[in-house]
């Protein structure tokens, strides 16, 4: 599966609608990359880099911000489905895979 | 929220507080794939209890119970013609980011399920089998507190087959 950077437009609606229910001082970066997903559609990978690993949404507010992404894309005749990722310092990631441990 | 609903979610839980020092990928895999399951049984149930009933005996129960099909629900929640609302859609972006999460962890040999992430030789985290977990809870949370007759739309329209697919 390949990915690209999605567009300034998108990344700015995408942008408006975290800004609207994350706090500013607690994001790190926000990424945007556009790609196929898993039923073969076009669709847009959101990574949103936190400061804290205090800032991380709750699971309700997660689910506030992914139905307010796709509100945002579809205001700009976006129809792509825009998957949401956090990542925060001190994440605890998986053991690495037998092609990195090589 | 039914006793098998939730103890999935417990399960996808503790499938992902597993391994202290460093997670393993099989162990947050799982939890993603039980998480996603949590919230297709929800449904599967929401389905047998509301067009059957509990009540019933298994054998007019399980038959709609299975009706449910995991593309057939996906593009029943996130329907842009006639939707159902905005409960729906809620329920329908959790299942989706669900739905990618659990393919990704069932079937792709990716540290991530993200590919821009595997670029960048980032692995999968705990806190992100976490948070999915969480989405499911609320999702979950949400197919409960439907009211009755939306409950009834649901799913009908998650176990009625349009037309033209049962002609085909």
């Amino acid at each position: 599966m390949s990915s690209t950077r999605a567009n300034r437009q998108v990344e700015r609606a995408i942008r408006s609608a975290i800004d609207r229910l994350i706090e500013k001082s607690a994001i790190d970066t926000v990424t945007v990359d556009s790609g196929e997903d898993h039923i073969g559609e076009q669709a847009l990978f959101v990574t949103v880099r936190l400061k804290s690993a205090k800032s991380r949404p709750s699971g309700h507010a997660s689910v506030s911000l992914l139905k307010a992404m796709q509100d945002a894309l579809r205001e700009i005749h976006d129809e792509r489905f825009a998957y949401l990722a956090f990542s925060a310092p001190d994440d605890q990631m998986a053991e690495p895979d037998r092609r990195m441990s090589a | 929220m039914s006793p098998l609903v939730e103890q999935l979610l417990e399960t996808a839980a503790a499938l992902a507080a597993l391994d202290q020092r460093r997670p393993r990928s099989a162990s947050l895999r799982r939890a993603v794939s039980t998480a996603y399951y949590a919230l297709f049984h929800s449904l599967a149930e929401l389905c047998a209890d509301t067009l059957v009933g509990w009540k019933q005996s298994w054998d007019v129960f399980t038959p709609i119970y299975r009706s449910l099909e995991h593309a057939r629900t996906l593009t029943v929640l996130t329907a842009r013609a006639d939707p159902l609302g905005e409960q729906i859609e809620r329920i329908g972006v959790a299942f989706r980011q669900l739905q990618e999460a659990r393919e990704w962890a069932d079937y792709n040999p990716e540290p991530h399920p993200d590919p821009r992430q595997t670029l960048d030789n980032i692995r999968f985290t705990r806190e992100a089998a976490q948070e999915l977990i969480d989405i499911a809870r609320d999702a979950i949370e949400a197919v409960d507190a439907l009211d009755p007759v939306l409950k009834l739309k649901l799913a009908a329209r998650l176990i009625a087959r349009p037309r033209k697919e049962v002609r085909r």
